[in-house]
Parts: structure tokens; C-alpha cells; sequence
């Protein structure tokens, strides 16, 4: 049998074909409204394209997507511009008011932190008590170490002064020998001293 | 829809239109409706389709087998598709062959001996066509297609009085 049906059946299918099958009943209205609904009308096409321009789902789409870009954005900003309740990067590397309380009452005898934090009051007491007492011992450093920078510059001018003195003025000598003070501050020397006191320290 | 479209498509039908209403009459019981929905499809397009016999094939089918399926939801199969050998071939009593035996003839067939027989000869699909319409290969519907013919020679032959 060869791949050509119509040469082996020939017969059947010419009878077969000789067979016209019933025609359609169609309704070429329906056919021409709908090509003028559809595409083929170039009117068609505009309203299609506005249509498309207008759609409901993209235009949502575009609403939702700016939505979040400008709420993204207003939340950048607040975050930017609100204020940092948090301790700073410099209060952050001391010591806590908490510690330094804890320190404090375990020097005065009080009770622990964690104690301390259960009573508002005393840990606001407590918290000026320590700031009190740290500034003070600030005060008392910077005071301190300022004296004996002065003292020391002082005490080489006074000691210029005395070996004056000395050579000068063997009564000053004499009358320092039952002091055996060798480091007595002259009047002048102490001028001197008081001179160096006020001059600005850099 | 522009007058040469619209000569074309009705040209289209003149040539075609029996064929598909056979092919889609298998599939559902108001075969007009699955062709005039394929044909208001087939309008609603820029162009027309480059194998527009095959386009046309399918998409009366797919028409065809939706009206089938909405139409099971109301009423038994029995009813929706029938296969009612009347009315499938204009009465023509000058025909070599009696239109309602032949009907009978392609509603004993399988549904798809059926398919690629009305689209084969009525429809002058090529195999390859008809392969892809009924997503089997082009020698399964060439088998199918020459088995169909031997029924209907021995069938027709038998009835007529000739040896087979």
C-alpha cells in the first residue's frame, strides 16, 4: 500500500466527496458587528489603547508601587530627622550611671545597683551624689596637676632666687639654718611665682 | 472589518464552511454556533492566520468541544452530542452514496477515525495537518485513516452487493 491514500481508494473517497455535507447557517451580522468591535477598525484600535492606557489593574499597580517608594521614603526621613534617645557614641564608652552607683554605694556602704534601681528616688540621689563627686574630683586634678606645673616652675625660680640670697645675704642664711629648710620661697621669689601664676597657661 | 477581509472569509466559508460544520458536528450538537463563534474570532483578528484552514480546524473544534462540555452540565451526553445521522450531508438524490447510511457509517467510527476521516476528505487536510490537529503522529492518522477506508469499502461493498 503506498502513502497515497487517494490511489488506493480512489473509489471510496470520490463516492464519499460526491457526498456534500450540509451547509452552515451563519449570521454575517454577528461576524461584521463583531470585526467592527474588534480589532480591524482603527477606531477600534484607539479605544483599545486608551482602554490599555486606563487600565484598572495597572493603574492600581502604579498606585501601589508609588505608595511604597514614598512611603518608603517619608520613613527614611522621620528616622533621619528623629532624635537618638539612646546613650551616644561618647556616653557609650564610659562608665555607667549604674556601675558608678553600684561603685558609689559600695563605698558609702549603700546597697547594690540592682537595689538601687528598684528605688527612682535614691538612684537619682544616688546618680547626683556620684556626678557631684566626680566633678569634684575633676576640679581637684585638673587643680592639682595645674599647682604642681606652676610649683614646679616656681620652685626652679626660687631656687635661682635662694642661691642668690645665699650669696647676697648670709644673714637670710643664717636665719635659715634653724629651719633646715633649704627651699624657702624668698618674697621675690614668690612674686616671681605669683607673676608665672598669671600668665595664661597654653 | 475591511471588504477584501470580508470577501476573503466568505470565500473561506463557501469552500470550507460544509466541511468544518461536519467536523464540529461530531464534537456538539449545534455545529452552526461552534462555526459562527470560530468565524467571529476568526473577524476579531488583524490578519488572518497563516494556515487558516488549520487555524480554522482548531479553533471550531476547541468551540465545538466548550459547547459540548457546557451543554453536559444541563442535559445527558446522550442528548448533547447524539451523533444524529440526519442532516449531516445535503440530500442529493443524483449521490453514488445514501447520505444517512454514510452517517451511520462515520458514527460507527472511533472519535478519532472520525476526526481525521471527515477532515481528510471533506476537509482536505493534509496528515500532517490533521497530526497536529488530533495531537497524534502523521502515520498514526495515515493507519487510521486507510483502516477507516477498508471499513467503509467492505461496508459499502457488502451493502451494495460487491466483493469487498
Amino acid at each position: 500500500m503506498s502513502m497515497d491514500p487517494h490511489q488506493d481508494f480512489k473509489s471510496e473517497i470520490e463516492q464519499l466527496r460526491s457526498l456534500k455535507p450540509r451547509t452552515p447557517k451563519l449570521d454575517w451580522e454577528l461576524i461584521r458587528n463583531a470585526s467592527s468591535k474588534g480589532l480591524n477598525s482603527d477606531l477600534a484600535k484607539a479605544e483599545r489603547n486608551v482602554v490599555y492606557v486606563h487600565q484598572p489593574r495597572r493603574s492600581a499597580w502604579l498606585a501601589w508601587a508609588s505608595g511604597v517608594l514614598v512611603g518608603a521614603a517619608a520613613m527614611f526621613v522621620a528616622v533621619k530627622m528623629m532624635p537618638v534617645n539612646g546613650p551616644s557614641q561618647r556616653t557609650r564608652s564610659l562608665p555607667s550611671v549604674e556601675s558608678l552607683a553600684s561603685q558609689a554605694a559600695e563605698t558609702l556602704g549603700k546597697p547594690k545597683s540592682s537595689e538601687i534601681v528598684s528605688s527612682r528616688g535614691f538612684m537619682r540621689r544616688a546618680d547626683l551624689r556620684v556626678v557631684d563627686q566626680m566633678l569634684s574630683l575633676r576640679d581637684g586634678l585638673e587643680v592639682r596637676i595645674l599647682t604642681a606645673t606652676k610649683l614646679a616652675q616656681a620652685q626652679e625660680t626660687s631656687t635661682s632666687n635662694a642661691e642668690e640670697a645665699n650669696a647676697s645675704s648670709p644673714f637670710d642664711q643664717s636665719m635659715n639654718q634653724p629651719f633646715a629648710s633649704p627651699r624657702v620661697i624668698t618674697p621675690k621669689a614668690w612674686g616671681a611665682a605669683l607673676n608665672e601664676w598669671d600668665k595664661p597657661t597654653t | 472589518m475591511s471588504w477584501n477581509y470580508e470577501r476573503e472569509i466568505r470565500s473561506f466559508v463557501e469552500q470550507y464552511g460544509s466541511a468544518l460544520l461536519l467536523y464540529a458536528r461530531q464534537y456538539c450538537s449545534n455545529p452552526d454556533d461552534a462555526l459562527q463563534e470560530a468565524l467571529i474570532d476568526l473577524a476579531r483578528r488583524d490578519t488572518l492566520p497563516d494556515n487558516l484552514l488549520s487555524w480554522m480546524y482548531r479553533v471550531v473544534k476547541n468551540k465545538a468541544m466548550n459547547q459540548t462540555r457546557a451543554d453536559k452540565r444541563r442535559s445527558s451526553h446522550q442528548a448533547v452530542v447524539g451523533l444524529a445521522n440526519d442532516g449531516w450531508f445535503e440530500e442529493d438524490p443524483a449521490a453514488l452514496l445514501d447520505a444517512k447510511e454514510v452517517a451511520e457509517w462515520i458514527c460507527d467510527l472511533s472519535p478519532l477515525e472520525r476526526e481525521i476521516v471527515t477532515s481528510r476528505i471533506w476537509g482536505d487536510l493534509t496528515f500532517e495537518q490533521i497530526a497536529e490537529l488530533t495531537d497524534t503522529s502523521a502515520s498514526t492518522a495515515f493507519r487510521l485513516f486507510t483502516k477507516s477506508v477498508e471499513q467503509f469499502r467492505k461496508r459499502f461493498h457488502l451493502h451494495l452487493g460487491d466483493k469487498p
